[in-house]
């Protein structure tokens, strides 16, 4: 019985494991950029996304795919992003230009 | 002593208005009231054929540069060529990977905007050119859809570019844009719900500075009913965007507020000078 319990919760583990969003988790700037963010931390809920890009929380975040969005408010106005998943690798694209930029999972 | 006073405080009106003024002309509003209803493309009234795509499904591409085949002027600069951007706008320099419209203008590079949205033709539609009329240039973004790969909503319209040598028909202009169904105007990573919310579509002109030409409901909520079967024509008269065919055109807003500075810095000169005299 113990071992079939004990079974049960590993393979419940790899389930969860299997079923956690690509978006989820920490992911680490892989370039020398410093106008963009370099720490996202990402945790979806259905197609929403939440979570922190640096010490700003983001906003308006969704993910569809491997497509992922979301706003930075700045003192300087709305920041808008946008981007896809392959892998371990993040690439983003700022509204403004300059993308992609590299993010690495940790 | 007092025309003395006067001149001094119409010199500095005058500078004051020249500053206020700089900030006024930025953006000149283009009455929704001036879009024309029509239920089809400009292509369709040539018997049909919108030309060949110009890149795959893709989301924020760019194509270019493209030869225009003829010479525009633009906000007083040459170009003869463009960059198809597939978010519903061509941009003259440099492609425009942009999906969200800054500012009135849209973007901070020239940029005429038919539909500046965040199209996404992974889900549905194509960007086509069709370039075989001389003197003539026409993109269409046909039934494409919105950003994330969303086909359940989609637009179609186009835009017409002529060159200085196009014998335009009356009623006509060198720019034109053409819509069908617009069903959507707002991409999800624009803010956007179900096509709607957020930051919606651009319509209109940007020199890439200051200085642009926007339809009243350029993002706004309801843009997209507001241009669904209409089109409308607009003359570049030197290089600036003019609402309707060539001719006589009206002094734009910027013209007769310069004029107005001039008259009032020349009223203030002369009060300045004659109490020189009287010294």
């Amino acid at each position: 019985m113990k071992r079939l319990i004990l079974l049960v919760s590993v393979t419940l583990l790899f389930a969860m494991a299997a079923f956690a969003a690509a978006a989820d988790g920490t992911w680490l700037v892989a370039t020398s950029n410093t106008n963009v963010p370099q720490k996202l931390v990402l945790q979806t809920s259905g197609s929403a996304l939440a979570g922190t890009a640096d010490t700003k929380a983001i906003s308006h975040g969704g993910t569809n795919g491997n497509d992922l969005w979301f706003q930075v408010t700045t003192l300087s106005g709305t920041e808008y992003y946008k981007g896809t998943i392959s892998g371990s690798q993040l690439k983003l694209y700022p509204n403004k230009g300059g993308g992609p930029i590299t993010y690495n999972h940790q | 002593m007092k025309q003395g006073r006067l001149g001094r405080i119409l010199l500095w009106s005058s500078l004051l208005v020249l500053i206020a003024g700089v900030v006024w002309a930025a953006v000149t509003t283009i009455p929704n009231s001036a879009l024309i209803p029509s239920t089809q493309y400009y292509t369709d009234g040539l018997g049909g054929g919108i030309g060949s795509t110009v890149m795959a499904p893709n989301d924020d591409s760019s194509a270019g540069p493209i030869n225009l085949g003829f010479t525009v002027n633009f906000f007083g600069t040459n170009y003869t060529q463009f960059f198809v951007n597939n978010n519903g706008n061509v941009t003259f320099g440099n492609g425009l990977s942009a999906y969200t419209p800054t500012g009135p203008q849209g973007a901070t590079q020239p940029i005429i905007s038919p539909y500046f949205a965040d199209v996404d033709t992974r889900g549905a539609g194509q960007v086509y050119v069709r370039t075989d009329i001389p003197n003539e240039i026409i993109v269409t973004w046909d039934q494409v859809g919105y950003y994330s790969i969303h086909a359940d909503k989609l637009a179609s319209f186009q835009l017409v570019l002529r060159g200085p040598n196009y014998n335009v028909p009356a009623g006509e202009g060198t720019v034109g844009f053409f819509y069908k169904a617009v069903q959507w105007e707002t991409g999800d990573a624009s803010g956007g719900t179900g096509g709607f919310g957020g930051t919606p579509a651009a319509v209109g002109f940007g020199d890439g500075n200051s200085s642009g030409y926007v339809l009243a409901a350029s993002l706004q909520n309801g843009v997209s009913s507001v241009v669904t079967n209409h089109h409308i024509w607009f003359s570049l008269v030197n290089g600036v965007p003019q609402v309707g065919g060539g001719g006589s055109p009206t002094p734009a807003p910027t013209s007769l507020y310069l004029l107005a500075v001039g008259l009032i810095g020349l009223a203030g000169y002369r009060f300045f000078m004659m109490r020189r005299n009287q010294n």
